[in-house]
């Protein structure tokens, strides 16, 4: 054996890990090679120093933070984990949500019907509020003749000018402010004229009592307004929804006015936000006016009954068979408040018809009739 | 864990060179171990197989060239109870243990592994081959390798 065969071994024969053989053939080499022996030691040494070297310790509280560190997380913190997804994932999921709940504010207003009465009585101030806006025209009595930039502002104007048969001291103002003023002021001259009390219209259409004035007074300068109309028609109104069909017949201009309220409460909405209408928002210009849908009714009285649901069922099948319909229904403080539109040959039937079903009391009929007619019952125990 | 924690960590200290890093790297062997527990055979030993993942582990780690560059070589030296000795006898202690810790620290990783678990932490050369899933033949003579680069650069503390 050469002292590089042995050399090689010596690791091995430190460590006891030749075989026999093996120890036996390297044994035989040191026995003659006082070289190899003295590396022998050398290497003896080093690993002796190795060996006494202080084995390593953990640090203390390291078993403790390793089973920490094992241990699942708890729940809100997996939750918060799962919350914080990847943003491909979190995205389209907060996406959702976000559809999820404007599905469900449309759900619930459309289920709640305070919501909808709200938006019906917030247009009650939209149409003040439209007074208001329709005033850039110079404070003159002739600018109010001048064709109108939308219909608000033609309603505006129309309203103006019954405001200023009773107040021509304003003539400074500006025919919006007039039409606003005519609002406040209008609470007297209806009065004056003998003209149906607010009474009359809250027993045609409205529950509560704030709105129910406001209608009023509105309605009864409105109806103001269709009596000057139906006298001398303005044939130059530039009005463009409604003015078509006050000409058709000076007699029918306050139902015509009736239909467009009909027509306007109808498209209030615009197709594009067709019920989330709030009632403060300000509706935009080009959209029909909600001013006509404070014409009263051609009709309004109470049908007493004893069973309103059996008197509903009768009013539905009624209505069916006069050819009817129903346009809307709200809920009363007394019970509920329907209106119905129903052509003119058929009202006779309907009055028999309404008198059998219960004790009927015509409160209100206008004058003249028109085709259709728009009759709001409120239907009471 | 209790058993084993010490002697996986003094692997992951001398392999990476600073104990933060030995912690953290000695956690995650027992974090794998306590994942990959099904895995274990019955037939070795636990301390084996605990020194096979901290191998693989510690070799990846400084294969993969993430840890810090920081070699914190005092902190890997065992500090050896001084005793009576004598402020000469403790200086030339401090010395050579300074040395000895340097030398094993510049020996290449695979060496450094080897002369680690069998002259610090005692494995026969058959748990080395386990171990590290290496023929016997080359635990030998990687061994052998390591200790005549440590001899020549301890050569002066040397009786």
């Amino acid at each position: 054996m050469t002292c590089h065969d042995a050399r090689e071994q010596l690791s091995a024969l430190i460590d006891d890990a030749l075989g026999a053989e093996e120890r036996g053939a390297v044994e035989a080499h040191l026995a003659t090679c006082a070289e190899c022996r003295r590396e022998l030691e050398r290497l003896r040494d080093t690993v002796a120093l190795l060996r006494a070297v202080e084995p390593a310790r953990a640090p203390a509280g390291f078993v403790d933070r390793v089973l920490e560190a094992a241990r699942p997380a708890p729940w809100p913190r997996r939750l918060v984990r799962a919350l914080l997804l990847p943003w491909p994932v979190k995205l389209p999921v907060e996406a959702a949500a976000i559809v999820l709940v404007a599905v469900g504010v449309v759900y619930v207003f459309q289920a709640t019907q305070g919501l909808q009465q709200a938006r019906h009585l917030g247009s009650v101030q939209s149409v003040t509020t439209a007074s208001d806006q329709a005033a850039p025209a110079p404070p003159s009595q002739d600018a109010v003749r001048e064709a109108p930039p939308t219909p608000e502002a033609a309603r505006a104007k129309q309203t103006a000018r019954t405001l200023e048969g009773a107040r021509p001291q304003n003539k400074e103002q500006a025919p919006g402010q007039k039409a606003l003023e005519k609002s406040a002021s209008a609470k007297e001259t209806p009065e004056k004229k003998g003209a149906p009390t607010s009474q009359a219209f809250s027993e045609a259409g409205q529950r509560s009592k704030d709105s129910d004035e406001r209608r009023a007074k509105l309605d009864d300068a409105a109806r103001d307004v269709a009596k000057r109309q139906a006298n001398a028609p303005p044939a130059t109104s530039a009005e463009p929804q409604v003015a078509g069909k006050l000409e058709e017949s000076p007699a029918r201009a306050e139902h015509s006015q009736g239909v467009a309220a009909a027509r306007a409460r109808s498209s209030a909405a615009p197709a594009s936000e067709p019920r989330v209408d709030t009632p403060q928002a300000p509706r935009p210009a080009a959209t029909p006016p909600m001013a006509t849908a404070f014409v009263p009714p051609d009709v309004s009285g109470r049908l007493a009954v004893a069973n309103r649901d059996a008197a509903l069922q009768d009013l539905a099948r009624l209505l069916a068979r006069l050819g009817g319909v129903e346009d809307r229904r709200f809920v009363g403080d007394e019970g509920p408040i329907i209106e119905l539109t129903i052509p003119r040959e058929a009202y006779p039937d309907l009055l028999r018809e309404l008198a059998a079903l219960g004790r009927w009391q015509l409160i209100r009929e206008a004058p003249a009739l028109p085709e259709r007619i728009r009759v709001v019952l409120r239907i009471t125990s | 864990m209790i058993a084993h924690q010490h002697r996986v960590f003094g692997v992951a200290l001398r392999m990476l060179g600073s104990r933060a890093e030995a912690e953290e790297a000695a956690q995650e062997v027992f974090l794998r171990a306590h994942r990959a527990i099904a895995d274990f055979r019955g037939d070795a030993k636990l301390s084996t197989w605990l020194y096979a993942i901290a191998s693989r582990l510690c070799l990846n780690r400084l294969a993969s060239g993430e840890r810090r560059l920081l070699r914190e070589g005092e902190e890997t030296l065992a500090r050896i109870p001084s005793g009576h000795a004598s402020p000469a006898d403790e200086l030339e202690r401090s010395e050579r243990d300074a040395a000895l810790h340097r030398a094993i620290a510049e020996l290449s990783d695979e060496r450094r592994l080897v002369v680690v678990l069998r002259d610090l932490e005692g494995l026969s050369y058959e748990e080395i081959a386990a171990a590290l899933d290496l023929e016997l033949g080359t635990v030998r003579s990687r061994l052998h390798r390591a200790r005549l680069d440590l001899k020549e650069k301890l050569e002066r503390f040397l009786p």
